[in-house]
């Protein structure tokens, strides 16, 4: 079930999500809340005869960040076919407890100038905690000037069918009708 | 929720976020978390289950490698 506005303020006013800093009134729509562009941002540099082999063993985070620079989203010029890391200014939390998920996605209107905000399973899963991260592409014919503090995207919210393994915590945790630790 | 080892905690790509890496059953396992994450005991992660001295535990985030889940030593254990 996709939280209205009203489920999700209540959720925010019983801290079962946050989102900080709160969203603005004119943030919601019936069924979503919109989220803006923090600074910075980063760009894979240009780099060519060398590969990136995802399954190699030293593949690290050291050396993935080194292959990046910052840069600032502040009249940034988004050039068509080209990818951006962002980020959002806020910061999300979906205790597992709440059995809340989310699923992040775009703006129409920016959409349909051909700005994607993300590639992949768009799920914020239950028990996340952070800034949403956004691998952003430009798919139009022209550069996009991105401003931080821009609404970026939009946060679907809904209720989950159970809680998670990982939320049974306590006696209970691991253990089966035979009494034997389980290993799904 | 249990709280494993870090071996070595470096700073995120954004002010909010860390890196740790924590032992695992094969090596080692990178993954990028939330600061509140993170203690100087270790980082919080899911108890999934276990089988004999090794753990299986959900780690907050995708590790770097793209794995939610991975087998640590039970003596990674620290929470």
């Amino acid at each position: 079930m996709i939280l209205t506005d009203r489920e999700i303020q209540a959720f925010l006013a019983s801290n079962q999500i946050t989102i900080e800093p709160a969203p603005q009134p004119g943030a919601y729509s019936s069924t979503s809340v919109d989220l803006t562009l923090d600074e910075p941002g980063e760009v894979w540099k240009d780099l060519p005869g060398q590969p990136i082999r995802p399954n190699a063993s030293g593949y690290n985070y050291a050396s993935l960040e080194s292959r990046k620079d910052k840069v600032s989203l502040t009249g940034y010029h988004f050039r068509p076919r080209t990818l951006l890391l962002a980020w959002t200014k806020e910061d999300i939390a979906l205790p597992h407890t709440s059995r809340i998920a989310a699923r992040v996605e775009g703006k129409s209107g920016l959409a349909r100038l051909g700005l994607l905000v993300h590639m992949t399973a768009p799920t914020i899963h239950a028990g996340f905690r952070g800034q949403i991260q956004l691998e952003m592409c430009n798919l139009g014919p022209y550069d996009i000037v991105l401003d931080a503090g821009m609404t970026i995207c939009q946060l679907i919210f809904e209720i989950t069918f159970g809680t998670p393994i990982k939320g049974y915590s306590g006696q209970f945790s691991g253990q089966t009708a035979s009494g034997n630790p389980t290993v799904p | 929720m249990v709280r494993i080892r870090v071996t070595h905690t470096e700073n995120g790509p954004i002010p909010s976020e860390k890196v740790v890496t924590i032992p695992t059953t094969t090596g080692t396992e990178e993954v990028v978390v939330h600061k509140s994450q993170v203690t100087a005991e270790g980082v919080e992660a899911g108890f999934i289950g276990e089988e004999g001295d090794r753990m299986l535990v959900e780690l907050p985030r995708e590790t770097v490698s793209g794995r939610w889940r991975v087998w640590i030593p039970k003596t990674a254990r620290v929470a």
